[in-house]
Formats: C-alpha cells, structure tokens, sequence
C-alpha cells in the first residue's frame, strides 16, 4: 500500500443561529426554514439571552481559524 | 463513538485546519475486551480477552505512532481497561507523549488505590457508567452491587482531586430515573454528564426491548433539555453524546452556540478506534467487519489512517451516503446522517438515522412517527450487528383526545 495519498478533509459548512426562533440555519438564510420569519432580523429572546455576543465571538474563531489554515497553505476547505 | 468529552478544554476543539488536514486529534482506544461486567446492552460483547491483544511494547509503539500524528487525547475503554495488568503503564505512556488521556470504566473494583495511582500516572479524567438507578443499573450491567461500586468510584474521585464525569445509557426504561439519577450523581461529585442512546449492537440486539424507539425522542429531548438547565444551576453539564441530535430546537442548549453545533461524524477524519489486537478503525463502536481497516502490527499507521477505504468515507463531505429521510432533510450537507454507528448497525448501511429530533418533529407534523423492529439477530462476535426493519406508522391518537 502507497503512503503517497495526501491527508485531504472537508470542513463542514457554517451554520448560524435565526434569529428569531434560536434554531440552525445555513449561513445567508433569508427565511428561516423553521418559523418562516427573516432569519437576520434580530429577534428579543435573541438580543436578551446573550445570543447575539456569543455569534459574534464565534464568527471571530472562524476567521481566525481560516487565517490559521490559510498561514499552513492549506484552502479553506 | 462514546464520546470521552470531560469539558469544553480548547485543546479538545477542533480547529479548522485539523479537520482540513484530517488530525486524528481523539482515539477511543479498547485497551483488553477483558470485563469484570456483564452489561446486556454490550456492543463488543465484552468479557474475554482477545485472542491476540497488543502486547505492552506494541501498546507504547502505537502510543508513539498516534503523537507523532497530532492526537491529543486518548480515551481507554475496554472491556474494563483496568483488568489490563499493564494499564496504568499506558497511561504514563500517554501522558508521557503529551497525550491526554482519560478512561471510561463501570466502576466495578476500582479501588481508590487504583484511582490514585491512575492519577499519579498522568490520568487526567474518569468516566463512570451509571445507566440508572439501583435496581435497572444491576440489571443492565448484569452484576449486583455493581450500581453502588459506580457511586463509590465518583467519591473516591472526588477524595482523590480527579475529575469525574458519568456516562448514561439512554434505554427504553431510563427516562423516568432520570431526573432522580440527575440528583444522585450531583450529590456523589459529578461536574459532567454525558447521555448517549444505547445502539442497536451486540448484546442490545439480544436484548432489543432495552432500545428507545426513535419517536420515543419527542419524550426524552424536552426531559434532557429541562436537565441541562436544571444541572447548570447546581453545577453539573449534561453533555449529549454523539449520537444525541440533531438541530432541533435544544441543539443550541447542549452544543452551542458556544461550542459549536453538531457538525457530522468524525470517524475517520479526526477520530480514531483502536481495538484491542491491533484493529484500527474510524470509530471504536463501528462494526468491524465493514470498517475494520487493518491490524497496526502489520502496517505503520499513518500509512492506515492515509490510505485505507475504510477510514475516508467521512473526509469529503459527500452526501452520496445518504438515504431514506436524511437524503432530502435540510440539514443533509451538515449532519451527513448523525452517529454512523447508530445508524449502520441499526440498518446495516450508514445515512439514515432514525434517532433524530429534527427527524422525529418533522415526521409528527405529517401526522407520522417511526419504530423500529428486529428481523435478524447478531452473531456472538464483537460489535456484531443484527437485521431491523423501519416502520412508519400513523401516530396514535391520544386517549380522550
């Protein structure tokens, strides 16, 4: 058996919280699949359980993440 | 994958460029299939030693082969890892490459000499198995006194200063204890509680009146998400397991959005078994005649874990797996079908999973559920799979409705 193969994974795609129902939805959902609202528009449960702070720290992991990757010469995937 | 998550470490996580680069950061790693239990839901049919288990040198060797490809923690199982009379010697090995390492036991015997010792070694973390309480815990894992051993072992953690964290079965008869159980193990040290569905493998095909039927889950994922909430605010995080999901309305409660959100299986690409002869796999639970890929004695496993057919299917992402409902379900390019364990040992081939909340509530608007039904059983071998069938069926409606 060749060890020649190179070591190649998929990062999986970014998903992001509606925010009006708290679900999952794919990143640039207009309407949210689950309650059928504009899934951008900033909803209160939202805004007052701290949702909207703990997304933004995460979409900060993400470009630091794609920076890392990127610095090792490797595509975002 | 029985997963050996003890809290929500940095080092635990997975970075882009790990997963791009396919770093087998986590191993579950059956050290003897040697058990002092007789659990009847068992997927290795645990009991035995193996004919042909790693000796300690080749046990180090492999110890060596996995830091040199980037895994940071290993989790021993067994079996019962400690009936191995070299574990602890492993653990320093672990330790000693800069690996953590932690070990997931039923409890039965550990003494606390043992617990402190494993400490002293380099242990970093304990998983406890409590299925239930007294009565249904004995009965499961088929030895009396075995469910007050598991409460001494939390304690004699917790007088030792190692972390400790229960792993619960999720069987048909559990989910009213669980509440009570919620309660016993905070009261006995706890700080983490992972729950996993009990999979239809092994010893569970035997015994398939212990398996939760799929639309069962419209009952449990309420009952975990009060749980969580309830545990945080007396200092215990219930964790779901891998195959707990996926993306119903508590998917942001127990993994996210501050740790993420379930992002597929990671057999085979950041994930790797090990069974105790040398069997490497994606996943320790995986059947091992489809995802066996090969004894580390015979090849180096870099080489495996490079080129072998049975750990790629995971790394591009493809959706080809897929089928029955997770073909066409919104989530199919994230989830990719969830566990592949629960759902190729439920139905003998990987991409549809039965057990899924978004699934089930998906289902119930149509007015329909799914239960499952044995057509097969499985051989007396490790991690042997049965035959089910899947059955959709009108909801019933409600007495007095």
């Amino acid at each position: 058996m060749s060890t020649a193969s190179p070591l190649h994974g998929q990062a999986p795609p970014v998903l992001v919280l509606c925010r009006q129902c708290v679900q999952y939805v794919f990143d640039g959902t207009v309407i949210c699949p689950h309650c059928g609202r504009d899934a951008r528009e900033t909803g209160e449960r939202y805004r007052d359980e701290g949702y909207l702070a703990i997304e933004t720290m995460q979409r900060i992991d993400r470009l630091r993440s794609a920076a890392e990757a990127r610095m090792s010469g490797k595509p975002d995937g | 994958m029985e997963d050996p998550a003890l809290d929500d470490d940095p080092r635990r996580r997975l970075s882009l460029r790990d997963q791009l680069d396919c770093v087998p950061v986590y191993v579950v790693w059956e050290i003897t299939l040697a058990c002092n239990l007789k659990c009847i839901h068992c997927g290795s049919r645990a009991g035995h030693r193996r004919a042909k288990e790693l000796t300690t040198e080749e046990a180090i060797d492999v110890v060596r082969q996995l830091a040199d490809l980037g895994t940071r923690e290993i989790s021993i199982i067994g079996g019962e890892a400690f009936v191995r009379k070299d574990w602890l010697t492993l653990v320093r090995a672990i330790h000693d490459h800069g690996i953590d390492c932690t070990m997931q036991t039923g409890g039965y015997k550990l003494s606390r000499d043992m617990i402190k010792a494993a400490a002293d070694a380099g242990l970093l973390g304990l998983g406890v198995s409590i299925d239930g309480l007294q009565p249904l815990h004995d009965r499961l894992r088929g030895v009396p006194g075995s469910y007050r051993e598991a409460l001494r072992v939390l304690d004699d953690c917790r007088q030792v200063g190692l972390i400790a964290s229960v792993n619960t079965q999720i069987t048909s008869t559990v989910m009213p204890q669980l509440p009570e159980v919620m309660d016993v193990i905070i009261d006995a040290g706890a700080k983490y509680w992972q729950v996993q569905l009990t999979v239809a493998m092994g010893n569970a095909v035997d015994n398939d009146e212990i398996l939760l039927q799929p639309f069962e889950l419209a009952t449990l994922m309420p009952l975990l998400a009060d749980l969580h909430l309830r545990g945080r605010e007396r200092d215990l995080l219930l964790l779901p397991g891998n195959n707990i999901g996926y993306f119903g309305p508590y998917e942001v409660l127990w993994r996210g959005p501050d740790r993420g959100y379930y992002s597929g299986c990671p057999a085979g690409q950041n994930a790797i078994g090990l069974e105790a002869d040398g069997t490497l796999k994606g996943c320790p639970s995986l059947a091992t005649e489809r995802y066996g890929a090969g004894d580390v004695r015979d090849t180096p496993i870099a080489e495996l874990w490079a080129n072998h057919p049975a750990l790629q299917f995971n790394r591009n992402r493809g959706t080809d797996d897929l089928w029955g409902f997770c073909k066409s379900c919104y989530y199919a390019d994230a989830c990719r079908g969830g566990c592949t364990w629960t759902a190729d040992s439920l139905l003998g081939r990987r991409g549809n999973n039965p057990y899924c909340h978004h699934r089930v509530l998906t289902l119930a608007e149509r007015g329909v559920r799914e239960r499952i039904a044995k057509i097969g059983d499985a051989p007396a071998l490790p991690f042997a799979t049965g035959r089910f069938s899947l059955v959709e069926e009108p909801i019933p409606l409600k007495v007095g409705a």
